[in-house]
Order: structure tokens, then C-alpha cells, then sequence
């Protein structure tokens, strides 16, 4: 194995590494939400996370065997924050927790 | 019977028109184009077969399920695209190194809601300018008014004029490109006239 | 096997830029996480989104160097840049109409031609979503969705 070769596995390992931290960052959002659209927000992230991941695979492998699964998410990965921002978010408006629900009370009255 | 769009104007460009009446079918050449293109990538292998496949899938297409024979006004420009997504990557960059600086400066920021008046009229160049807008780090399009041609975008740091700015120069900077790499010839002659002018009418 | 220097080069530059957009997922995240507000967040999660994504697969351009899958992958960055903004316009859309983020936003145009319409009394400023679908459309002053495809 040359240098380069070395070089080259160590900033694809680094890479996944950081992929996959930054997935369990939004996992820390998802968590405390507070409110349905952050949630949705990171929906549409974790989808971009995914292919990124996938991409990362990709180039460590130099196998295209994962792209049709890329194109179908970056296709289709927007609907489910698309949905949630349209249906749910609204449903959600009065149980919104936080500070979110006292200012909407305040501006209300 | 067969009518290429060169001879009858009310065609939109490059396409053919066959058939009467209630069976009139229009095909869109470069739209056969793109799905065949999509078909080849989507197969992942280049052969003749292939790309043969793929157009004739794609004519059917267009004869099963005919769309509004409608111009969208919707012209390419090689070199208009070529610096639109030049432009388009150094403002990500450079736009994205802006908003990790907010991220990491921890000082109270008053965001703000800023109205921008475009100067393109045609649906498709101001959907254009906002997909466009809302792809670059610092730009979050909340509303787009059609009647006024207005994009409602969400600025992080408006308590600095100076950043207000850069926002709006940016947005008709992307508006510029934008349409002088899809628009039609008298949208790009909008678009040259200076926005402030258009601000004040 | 001993590759040539050029294809040594287009391996490192590309595994460099895979290692960069993955560099600028995580500086996304983090940005999701500090930031105060939804509005505020969307402005990091496009950071992924878009910036991330191109560099990551344009790395993969490089080291893979077919002209088959170089197609593909300019079909997913393409698709990914005209989908990307349909979500994120509603997000942003349904939080400003829904969330209450008026109290934090220094000026607002926004909300001042809101106010102006005859239809939407000042005393409910932040209307149902649903509103463009519910009532018929009377005037040119409504929201124009930008989608894309």
C-alpha cells in the first residue's frame, strides 16, 4: 500500500466517522424537538446524511452498487418533511411545548 | 398531419404536433431527450439497446399521458448555466463559512424577515430564483408573492444593515443568473434593469 | 499495480473532497443543534443538504471516473438541489405561519402585507395554513408554493 493509498483511507474513515457523528447530533434534535418541524427538519437531514453515507461507501468501495437507492432517496426524501409540515404541524399547534406555546397564548390574547 | 413547431408558432419550440382534433398529441423532443437520458442513467449501463429502449418507453409516455401543450418559457443558455453554477458554488462556500461563524459566535442574534422585490415576472424563472435562493446556506424563502413578484426571505443576522445588504444584493445577484441562464429573451431584458429603479416605481 | 500519477492524484483529491463534505455535514448538525429557533435551523440543515451532499458525491465522481457514473451522480445532486427547497420552503412556510416566531424577529415585512389583506383581520395573525385550500381564491395576493420536478 503507497502513501497515497494511506491517505486516501485515512480521510474515508475520518469521513463515515464524521457522518456519523453528525447523525447522532440530529438524533440529540430529534430528541428534543420541541416542536413537529424541527423534527421534520430533520427528516429531510437525515435523508442528505444517508446518501452522504452512502456516497462515502461508494468511494471507499469504487462500487456504484448503492447509487439507484441515492437517486431514489434524493427523489423521494423531501415527502416525509413535506407531510409533517402540511398535516402534522398543524395538529400539533396546541400541545407545542416550551416557550413556542406561551408565546402563541400571549399574542392571542 | 405532421407539423414541426418550426412552421406553426403556436407551438412551443422544438416539438412535433400529429393528429386532429380530440386526438391531437403534441411531443416535446427535448423532454423525450431527458427521459431517455434518465432511463440510460437509471439502467447504469450504456448500450444501444438501452438508449433505444429508452426513447421509445419515452414516447409512449408522452402518448399515454399528453401534457397541456403550454410553453413554459423555458430557454437554455450553455454559458448563462455555466456561470450560474459557478456563481452558485462560491456563494454556497462563502455563504456557508458565513452562517458556521453565527453558528459558533455566541452573541444574541435578531433574525428578520426581509421582502425582496424580484424583477422576472414568468412563474417558472421566479420558482427558478427561489429554488436557487433557498439552496445557498444563508437563504430561507418563506413566501413567494406571484402577484408582486416579492421573495420573502429569513435573515439571520439583521440587527447589521450591512448584512441586509449583502442579502438583497445576493438575491437579485441569483435572479440575474438565474434568468440569464433559463429566460426567455425579454425576461433577460428585465432583469438588466437596475432593481433599485424597479423598487422605486 | 501501479497507477499513474494522474489517477493517484484525481483518488486523493476526490477521497479530500468526500472527507470535506462530510466535514461540512457534521459543521450542519451542530449548527441544528445550537441554533435558537426553527427558521434560524433550516439555515444550517441546508448546509448539509446542499453544500455536503455536492461535495461528497463530486469526490465519488473522481475516485469512481465512468462516464456512466458520473451521470448518475450529477442525476442525484440535481434532483437532490430542486427537491431540497420544496421541503424546506414548507418547513419555513408552516413554522412562520404556525410557530410563534414573531416575537423573536427584529422587523417583519412579511407579516405587515399579511395584515394588509382584507380577509385577515389583524387580530389573527398567524392564519391557518390550510387557508388557500379551504376558501376559494379571491384575490392575486396569495402564497405562491414554489416546488420544483
Amino acid at each position: 500500500m503507497t502513501v497515497f493509498e494511506w491517505i486516501d483511507r485515512v480521510l474515508l474513515t475520518a469521513a463515515v466517522v464524521m457522518i456519523l457523528l453528525a447523525g447522532a447530533l440530529l438524533l440529540v434534535r430529534l430528541w428534543l424537538g420541541p416542536s413537529m418541524l424541527d423534527r421534520a427538519i430533520c427528516l429531510d437531514v437525515t435523508a442528505a446524511l444517508i446518501i452522504a453515507g452512502l456516497g462515502a461507501q461508494a468511494a471507499f468501495s469504487r462500487d456504484p452498487f448503492y447509487f439507484p437507492i441515492m437517486l431514489v432517496l434524493a427523489f423521494l426524501g423531501f415527502t416525509g418533511s413535506v407531510a409533517i409540515a402540511r398535516f402534522i404541524a398543524v395538529r400539533d399547534r396546541p400541545t407545542a411545548a416550551g416557550r413556542e406555546a406561551t408565546v402563541e397564548e400571549d399574542r392571542s390574547a | 398531419m405532421i407539423t414541426w413547431s418550426a412552421r406553426s408558432p403556436e407551438l412551443p419550440p422544438y416539438s412535433v404536433a400529429f393528429g386532429h382534433g380530440r386526438h391531437r398529441r403534441v411531443l416535446d423532443l427535448p423532454l423525450v431527450v431527458w427521459l431517455a437520458v434518465i432511463w440510460v442513467l437509471l439502467w447504469g449501463t450504456f448500450s444501444w439497446a438501452n438508449l433505444v429502449n429508452g426513447v421509445v418507453v419515452a414516447v409512449l409516455l408522452c402518448l399515454a399521458f399528453p401534457l397541456p401543450p403550454a410553453d413554459l418559457g423555458l430557454r437554455l443558455h450553455p454559458w448563462g448555466i455555466l456561470k450560474l453554477l459557478l456563481y452558485l458554488l462560491w456563494d454556497m462556500w462563502i455563504s456557508g463559512v458565513r452562517v458556521t461563524k453565527q453558528i459558533f459566535v455566541d452573541y444574541p442574534h435578531r433574525a428578520a424577515v426581509l421582502a425582496i422585490p424580484l424583477r422576472c415576472r414568468s412563474e417558472l424563472m421566479l420558482t427558478a430564483t427561489a429554488v436557487a435562493v433557498s439552496n445557498v446556506p444563508g437563504g430561507s424563502v418563506i413566501e413567494l408573492r406571484r402577484a408582486t413578484a416579492t421573495l420573502f426571505v429569513h435573515v439571520l443576522d439583521a440587527d447589521d444593515p450591512k448584512a441586509l445588504e449583502t442579502a438583497r444584493r445576493s438575491v437579485w445577484r441569483t435572479e440575474e443568473l438565474t434568468v440569464r441562464a433559463f429566460g426567455s429573451r425579454e425576461e433577460i431584458a428585465r432583469v438588466s434593469a437596475d432593481p433599485r429603479q424597479e423598487d422605486a416605481t | 499495480m501501479n497507477p499513474t500519477p494522474w489517477a493517484q492524484a484525481a483518488d486523493t483529491v476526490g477521497a479530500f473532497l468526500v472527507f470535506l463534505g462530510a466535514a461540512i455535514c457534521l459543521l450542519g448538525s451542530i449548527g441544528l443543534v445550537k441554533l435558537p429557533e426553527v427558521l434560524s435551523r433550516s439555515h444550517a440543515a441546508t448546509k448539509p443538504q446542499a453544500l455536503g451532499i455536492l461535495l461528497v458525491l463530486v469526490g465519488v465522481a473522481l475516485r469512481l471516473r465512468t462516464g456512466i457514473d458520473a451521470g448518475t451522480l450529477a442525476l442525484i445532486i440535481f434532483f437532490q438541489l430542486l427537491t431540497g427547497p420544496v421541503a424546506s420552503h414548507l418547513v419555513a412556510r408552516s413554522a412562520y405561519r404556525t410557530g410563534g416566531v414573531h416575537a423573536d424577529l427584529l422587523f417583519d415585512d412579511l407579516d405587515e402585507q399579511l395584515s394588509e389583506e382584507p380577509d385577515m383581520p389583524r387580530s389573527h395573525p398567524r392564519p391557518d395554513p390550510d387557508r388557500e385550500d379551504a376558501a376559494p381564491k379571491d384575490g392575486p395576493e396569495d402564497g405562491h408554493t414554489p416546488g420544483g420536478g
